[in-house]
């Protein structure tokens, strides 16, 4: 239905403000899209090039230092103080919560395979992935689970192999990832990742192959790998959920997924 | 880098969170304060200098914002405080690029791929009012536009708008009303002067 047309000027005034409001949101404006490479990133970079970033690291690397006894559940309250605690390549670091973003989820779009757009690496084929690692990469030999559907090198040498859901592999939080396990060895690199945790998250020490390994539940937390200077390798920061890490030899694993504890404790069990 | 179906903290708490962090020196607290704006300071920095690009005008803003934050007031809100260094870091750049007017603002209907969607509301406005509207608005002086493009494109409030153009509240206010005049003194000579 067609209103009668009143020209513009004669408009009573809510109805000429009405009409710019409309005039706003059809107005073409460039969509800026969350992520690596959004005005907020390229601007955190900067001011970390400039050196702001150090203090919060600096201060949160001496916390560490005051390693605590780990007990078998740590439920961390929201006290003022780190607790350092991780396997070989990996630290965690109790926090402020971690902030929310506020911006549209990730896209689930045809974009590329399944983990791209996670800032894991390069994307290479699963037989790539094995001769890149420099190291023999574990697998989950449950054969509901099957090979992976992708996998990525990141320049630090860590190697990701992603599974699309599947009826067992429910979807995580990332659009058409149901499965993520990064591989890496903790003993040779000077560098290592960091899982910023927020005060509320749950930390479970659990075994793994006999080996030990904890599971990370509760909100969502930060990863990211710092390079051997203690820099964090920007590409592989990001969010993530429920995760499970534990030791194999050498490697440092872990699982993220949205199976929970029981069920990714199994999983990791398979894995040959 | 997100995640779905959580709902937001109260906005101006979990703001004083990060920016209590961010001050502690942690860019990374830094970061997820202006993204949560980033879409809003886009916004205003291609409507005050719709030629350039309001992504590069806004990460300098966010760089200056940053050096600025610890004279930001604990308590306020920070939204305009942000936003104002993205309009004054637009302005400045339509300025030094000598363009007077050159304002360039688009209807949705020439969409670039990568713009966004044009909101259901968009469409009650008829394309041919939408044009005489928009081609009445980009006639308009800078000082006038972009009070309107704050009160009714950026959908700030008064409050807001005042800080944000950096005028006293009183002064927006009248602004806003001598500029809407203009706005209908342009519209009646498009209309063919029958006032």
């Amino acid at each position: 239905m067609t209103e009668p047309r009143m020209p513009l000027h004669v408009l009573p005034d809510p109805a000429l403000e009405d009409a710019l409001r409309g005039l706003g949101s059809s107005l073409a404006i460039p969509a800026v899209r969350a992520g690596p490479d959004d005005p907020a990133a390229r601007a955190g970079r900067r001011i970390a090039e400039a050196g702001g970033s150090l203090p919060m690291l600096r201060a949160w690397r001496l916390r560490r230092s005051l390693v605590l006894a780990v007990a078998a559940v740590l439920v961390i309250a929201a006290v003022a103080a780190a607790v350092g605690l991780g396997l070989p390549g990996l630290r965690f670091v109790f926090g402020d919560p971690p902030p929310v973003p506020s911006t549209s989820p990730t896209p689930t779009g045809p974009v590329g395979p399944p983990g791209s757009g996670l800032g894991l690496g390069t994307a290479v084929s699963v037989a790539e992935a094995v001769r890149a690692a420099g190291f023999d990469l574990r697998l989950p030999t449950d054969p509901t689970v099957g090979p992976p559907d992708a996998a990525y090198v990141a320049s630090f040498g860590a190697v990701s192999l992603v599974w699309e859901p599947a009826p067992n592999l429910p979807a995580t939080a990332f659009g058409g990832v149901g499965l993520l396990i990064t591989e890496f060895r903790g003993d040779v690199d000077e560098g290592y990742f960091e899982k910023a945790l927020h005060f509320d998250a749950v930390v479970t020490r659990v075994t793994v192959g006999g080996e030990r390994g904890y599971w990370i539940s509760g909100p969502p937390h930060f990863f990211i790998y710092l390079d051997p200077r203690g820099e964090p390798v920007e590409d592989s920061r990001r969010i993530v959920g429920d995760t499970l890490v534990w030791t194999d030899g050498e490697l440092t694993l872990r699982l993220e997924s949205a199976l929970g504890m029981e069920a990714a404790l199994g999983l990791a069990e398979t894995f040959e | 880098m997100t995640v779905e179906g959580r709902p937001l903290e109260d906005t101006e708490l979990h703001d004083a969170t990060l920016i209590g962090r961010a001050r502690a020196g942690e860019v990374m607290a830094y970061e997820e304060l202006v993204r949560r704006y980033q879409d809003v300071a886009v916004r205003t920095a291609h409507l005050l200098a719709p030629d350039g690009d309001a992504e590069d005008a806004v990460q300098d803003a966010f760089v200056k914002a940053h050096a600025a934050l610890p004279r930001f007031r604990d308590g306020a809100p920070f939204r305009p405080w942000l936003l104002r260094i993205v309009a004054n870091e637009a302005r400045n750049r339509r300025r030094s690029a000598g363009r007077r007017v050159g304002l360039a603002l688009r209807a949705a209907e020439d969409r670039r791929p990568g713009d966004a969607a044009p909101s259901p509301e968009s469409a009650v406005l008829a394309d041919e009012t939408r044009a005489t509207l928009l081609a009445a608005v980009n006639a308009l002086r800078a000082e006038d536009r972009e009070i309107i493009a704050a009160r009714f494109f950026l959908e700030l409030s008064e409050a807001e708008t005042s800080e944000v153009l950096g005028l006293p509240r009183g002064t927006a206010k009248s602004r806003l009303s001598r500029a809407l005049g203009r706005l209908r003194e342009r519209l009646a000579v498009e209309a063919g002067g029958d006032r």
